[in-house]
């Protein structure tokens, strides 16, 4: 599984590299550390070639993983403009939040996020969101190609 | 006593406070001295002039001749700033005619003017006071909730980092290094729980909130779902009242409180309890919802009763790692903005009762 983690904080990439890691997924992590790097990826995915761990073949990641505090471009206007792209919007997008407030959790939903989790990661919730993300992706293949 | 009989020229000629005469086309007709003495002998001039330095009659709203003779008033008060900046209380009635020579003449007004200067002046500073406190506290609160938002990101780093080293490298350190690193975790998990409360305790100022009718039961429910698991590790009954009221309030924050007063109960709950219990209830008194929290656990001594309310406050018999000393406080925010009450009943070694009130909402 292709997952582009959105996040600017150097901590908290090897945080979320461990626990994909602890979690027994053999991914493909690609880093974005602000929303420029995030559009340059996905958007002109041939114009850019900063981000050291973009592939040579430009896949499409079957899952964002994206904080909210981000510098240059809020998190939340991130995935405004994932979620009305459609060549994107069909893509899990997981918000990774330090905030349990409600009303923060509920403005990520207003934005069509996905599912999120609170920050320090709790792996076993973590290792579940993953997995149901996988499991989707496994069916959406058997729909497809059987 | 009929003041009728009685000739009051004398009186209005003495008084200290101004007094004025002037008929419906706005000419002045009497000043008496403490009027003269600011502005002058201007008897058959037009008031508004006079005192007011304008060209024609005040609006109609600020006429007392407008109020008394049109609109049928029987008096009409207001305050005024005058040419020279004073600020005048004017309170008109008419003046009723004694004579029948009189009664040909036009009708009058006579108004009595005192200069309430110093005390609008006064209350203008305190209304100036009032905004600059409000700003300095909404400054305030918007502080401590960008300080605690920004110290979130390094904590849960050091967080999640205690927590990698604790599980990956436990078994290539010493016991004390162990022991140095559980308490690592411990402190950063503290400090968490501190930033937590703060920003709690900042979001309540900043109440963004709409309030609405909400059954108590629900908030109840709320509260209790977010406290399962410590519930269940204690072992604590819940015994909570079947008649729940439906409450007009900001649903959020009433959780956010109960919360903290449940979470309070489990904390004080005291090691050797063998039938830990909370109650939750309902009365209604006056005009008020009261809820009360009742637990059966270590209580409190009636002199901190008002003390554990203050911020940073914690009853130093219970060395509890989780205990900021916010939460009462985030109670007691909440409620007073939702013009309620909250206050303890207790005594040492026999249970503690927190009461909360919430005004009865008013149908229309």
């Amino acid at each position: 599984m292709n997952i582009l983690l959105v996040e600017d904080d150097p901590i908290h990439i090897k945080l979320v590299e461990r626990a994909l890691k602890k979690s027994g997924f053999n991914n493909q992590l690609i880093v974005a550390r602000d929303g420029e790097e995030v559009f340059n990826y996905l958007f002109n995915q041939n114009m850019d070639q900063r981000s050291e761990l973009m592939s040579e073949e430009f896949v499409y990641p079957h899952l964002i993983l994206m904080d909210i505090n981000l510098p240059k471009i809020n998190g939340l206007e991130i995935l405004r403009r994932i979620k009305q792209s459609p060549q994107l919007q069909h893509i899990p997008v997981v918000i990774l939040t330090t905030s349990s407030n409600r009303a923060d959790l509920e403005k990520c939903y207003e934005y069509h996020a996905n599912s999120y989790v609170i920050k320090p990661l709790d792996y076993e919730e973590f290792n579940q969101k993953i997995r149901s993300i996988e499991h989707y992706w496994l069916m959406v293949n058997e729909i497809l190609y059987r | 006593m009929n003041l009728e009989n009685y000739d009051l020229s004398n009186v209005l000629l003495s008084i200290g406070d101004g007094v004025i005469a002037h008929n419906e086309r706005w000419e002045i007709e009497f000043l008496n001295q403490p009027l003269l003495d600011i502005y002058g002998d201007q008897v058959g001039k037009h008031c508004f002039e006079i005192f007011f330095d304008r060209d024609c009659p005040c609006e109609e709203g600020n006429c007392p001749i407008e109020q008394i003779f049109k609109k049928g008033k029987s008096s009409f008060q207001q305050v005024k700033k005058d040419k020279y900046g004073n600020w005048l209380e004017i309170t008109s009635v008419p003046a009723h005619p004694k004579t029948k020579e009189a009664e040909q003449k036009t009708s009058s007004i006579i108004s009595l003017v005192r200069n309430v200067t110093k005390r609008m002046n006064l209350e203008e500073e305190l209304r100036v006071r009032n905004m600059e406190l409000k700003l300095k506290n909404t400054e305030l609160e918007n502080f401590v909730y960008t300080v605690s938002h920004d110290l979130k990101s390094p904590l849960v780093s050091l967080q999640g980092l205690a927590g990698a080293l604790l599980e990956d490298y436990s078994d290539r350190l010493d016991e004390q290094g162990r022991e140095f690193l559980l308490d690592i975790k411990n402190s950063v998990n503290r400090l968490g729980l501190l930033v937590r409360d703060l920003l709690d305790l900042s979001r309540i100022g900043r109440g963004q909130n709409r309030r609405e009718d909400v059954p108590a039961k629900k908030i109840i429910q709320e509260a209790i779902d977010k406290l399962k698991l410590p519930l269940k590790e204690k072992g604590i009954q819940l015994i909570i009242d079947e008649d729940m009221p439906i409450i007009f309030c900001d649903k959020e924050m009433i959780v956010l409180a109960l919360v903290n007063l449940l979470n309070n109960a489990i904390k004080f709950m005291g090691e050797h309890n063998e039938h830990p219990r909370i109650a939750i209830g309902h009365t209604i008194k006056d005009d008020y919802h009261v809820f009360f929290v009742q637990d059966n656990g270590i209580g409190i001594e009636r002199k901190y009763h008002q003390k554990i309310f203050d911020i940073f406050q914690t009853l130093n018999e219970v060395k509890d790692p989780n205990s900021t000393g916010v939460g009462l406080t985030i109670v007691k925010r909440i409620i007073e903005g939702h013009k309620g009450r909250v206050w303890v009943e207790s005594e040492k070694g026999q249970g503690s009762t927190f009461y909360f009130s919430i005004p009865i909402k008013k149908l229309g």
